[in-house]
């Protein structure tokens, strides 16, 4: 199957604190980030940092645990909504400066879901492409570029990060995947300027545009509305119960919507894993970054069946089921 | 066995014509000779208040129909472009609400110009590595004209707006519609061609004065003519991988970028320039969403017939390349 052989995980130097938010806006906002999402700290980029300064060490740390090369990669895929360029995508700068010379390149963006959707992507393709060996995957996010700084609650919630794998073709898929998304939903939350419908201009910069917006708010938590159903639907695809689960990862935004979901599901909270209380919000990035932390503590071992949740504003899920 | 078919193809031009003359007589520049080589009659233009997402959706409507294909039977909607409507969410969101696709997933994938092929690629896969897929919407959009600084003298002349879409679906067939695909890339040209606006070009009074997050060649680099190299190869291995010669294709369909440099390719493959179609004559040139409306045109014009042999290759700048061959069911 499509196997993961080595992964890579790397954010900014740069830590920032519940403390200082608290102080920067002058309120506790402890209680909402340490007791509802459960951050402590997350890292943000420095002014002269990009995505793409996170891409190359992630790719070199997952590249050096699967002993390959970069010439040894037949695709580079970055999955995220926060890019290097409006064009040319972000992988192409990564293959270029990586000298992956024998892959393909793409980019795929479906915001916080790109990178279980991407995951699917690869699997995909390897199957009509038994001539590619490796492909390597990178969930990143530089959020905090887009974040307005004075806007309490975005800004401390978001973070930056990211995290590779390397994926080994060994001719079998993943075990299932399901989607589920609902366009109706675009204009809820995004960075709505700086493509072709609000361009960078003087008015764009003027209204904040440019920034992350949340522009209308949910009436209940998309999540906990759509997680257990979409998890059963993919068990069942999969043809097993779902206290066959050995990891469940979900998008890192909200631990108590996470708790709330694996109680309905009945899961234990043993068999689940976060990173928000050091990472933050870190979108695209988050689940491999999940998955990479569940590995390094020993959390997961080969053979065992890990389910990957993700959402996306605009309104975009994906969720697979895959054997380490 | 379980194979791909385009069930119909849809495209969008703009209203808004600008010959290339007039462009030139603006920046005070003789297109003559470029205009007569290069093809590139007229630049198409967007309205003030349309987007990318709007031209996508055009052009999926009259896919969908010639498709004879409900929104609602997608499982897939794939939108390619290097000119979203937003940084996030992807215009494939809007794209899916707006044509009330309400069972499709979603995804935008950015390849710059090579990225209809690359998607319609992509959507084959997904049909015919997972049987819960059926039917998809491949879209390419391109909505340049808002990146462009009306002042360069190399991309004002260029960059026009457009969509092409096409359905894809499930096919039960004897002989297989998907025949082999090549991709290519060099990152190492990522910063001959851009739109610098991004987490490493952050916009500010001074950038947006200066104009710098328009689309831009580097002044330093130039790009070697990498198509005349490549595209016979990828032509040639494509259809190899199907034990197919270039001399058994029917239609070859290639970015529409420059006229002279198509001639040179089907001279090189030694096929007469009746086997390609060429569209940016009446389009202009329109990135990611070129070869599916020059595929759109051939079918309109009766170029296309039932069993023919179809290549399309397209390129994108930083650069990738992608060739996709099918027959035609």
């Amino acid at each position: 199957m499509s196997h993961i052989v080595g992964m890579g995980l790397k954010v900014p130097d740069k830590v920032l604190t519940n403390e200082y938010f608290s102080e920067y806006f002058k309120e506790d906002l402890s209680g909402f980030l340490e007791g509802i999402v459960g951050q402590k700290e997350r890292h943000w980029l420095a002014d002269d940092e990009s995505v793409v300064d996170l891409c190359l060490p992630a790719a070199r740390e997952a590249m050096a645990e699967a002993r390959i090369t970069a010439e040894d990669l037949s695709m580079v895929v970055v999955a995220s909504d926060t890019h290097e360029y409006i064009s040319p995508a972000t992988s192409f700068v990564v293959q270029g400066k990586l000298g992956a010379i024998n892959a393909m390149v793409f980019d795929l963006s479906a915001s916080c879901a790109s990178f279980v959707t991407a995951l699917v992507t690869v699997d995909s393709w390897f199957r009509s492409h038994p001539d590619f060996k490796y492909a390597l995957l990178i969930g990143e996010y530089g959020m905090t570029k887009y974040v307005d700084k004075d806007d309490k609650y975005t800004a401390s919630l978001f973070a930056d990060g990211a995290a590779a794998c390397v994926i080994e073709n060994t001719g079998e898929s993943l075990i299932a995947s399901k989607f589920i998304a609902d366009g109706t939903y675009y204009d809820y939350l995004g960075v709505f300027g700086g493509g072709t419908k609000y361009p960078i201009n003087d008015d764009t910069l003027a209204k904040g545009l440019h920034k992350l917006r949340i522009l209308k708010k949910y009436d209940q938590n998309p999540n906990l509305v759509a997680w257990p159903g979409l998890v059963k639907s993919l068990m069942e695809k999969v043809g097993e119960p779902l206290d066959a689960i050995d990891l469940i990862l979900f998008t890192q935004i909200n631990l108590t919507v996470i708790k709330k979901v694996l109680e309905i599901l009945g899961i234990p909270e043993s068999k689940s894993h976060w990173i928000m209380d050091k990472y933050g919000y870190t979108g695209s990035a988050c689940i491999p970054m999940a998955l990479y932390d569940a590995r390094k503590q020993g959390k997961v071992k080969p053979g065992d069946l890990v389910v990957l949740v993700a959402s996306g504003a605009g309104q975009a899920m994906g969720a697979v089921a895959l054997r380490l | 066995m379980r194979t791909v078919r385009i069930a119909g193809t849809g495209i969008y031009t703009p209203t808004r014509s600008m010959p290339t003359e007039e462009v030139g007589a603006m920046l005070k520049l003789d297109l003559t000779q470029q205009i007569q080589t290069g093809g590139i009659k007229v630049k198409k233009i967007m309205a003030d208040d349309e987007e990318a997402s709007d031209l996508a959706v055009y052009a999926g409507m009259q896919a969908l129909k010639n498709a004879g294909v409900k929104p609602s039977e997608l499982d897939l909607i794939i939108v390619s472009t290097d000119t979203p409507d937003y940084i996030s969410p992807c215009t494939a969101s809007i794209v899916q609400h707006r044509l009330l696709a309400k069972n499709a997933g979603l995804f935008d994938t950015n390849v710059a110009c090579a990225g209809w092929v690359t998607a319609l690629n992509t959507a084959t896969k997904y049909i015919m590595a997972d049987q819960h897929f059926h039917k998809a919407l491949v879209i390419g959009t391109y909505a340049m004209t808002r990146f462009l600084n009306w002042q360069d003298k190399v991309t004002a002349p260029t960059f026009s707006d457009g969509a092409g879409a096409a359905v894809l679906v499930e096919d039960e067939s004897e002989t297989s519609g998907y025949l082999g695909s090549m991709l290519y890339a060099d990152g190492y040209y990522w910063d001959y061609l851009s739109v610098n606006l991004g987490s490493a070009r952050l916009p500010t009074a001074e950038s947006v004065a200066n104009q710098e997050h328009k689309v831009q060649y580097n002044q330093n680099k130039r790009f070697p003519d990498v198509n005349s190299v490549h595209w016979p190869r990828l032509v040639r291995e494509t259809l190899a991988q199907a034990n197919l010669t270039p001399q058994d294709a029917d239609m070859l369909l290639f970015t529409q970028v420059r006229r002279n440099t198509i001639e040179g390719v089907m001279n090189t493959l030694g096929l007469p320039m009746t086997k390609t179609h060429t569209v940016m004559e009446k389009f202009g040139y329109t990135g990611s969403a070129c070869v599916p409306m020059a595929l759109h045109d051939a079918l309109e014009q009766d170029l296309i017939h039932s069993g023919d042999i179809v290549v399309m290759t397209a390129s994108g700048g930083g650069y990738a390349m992608a060739c996709y061959a099918m027959r035609w069911l």
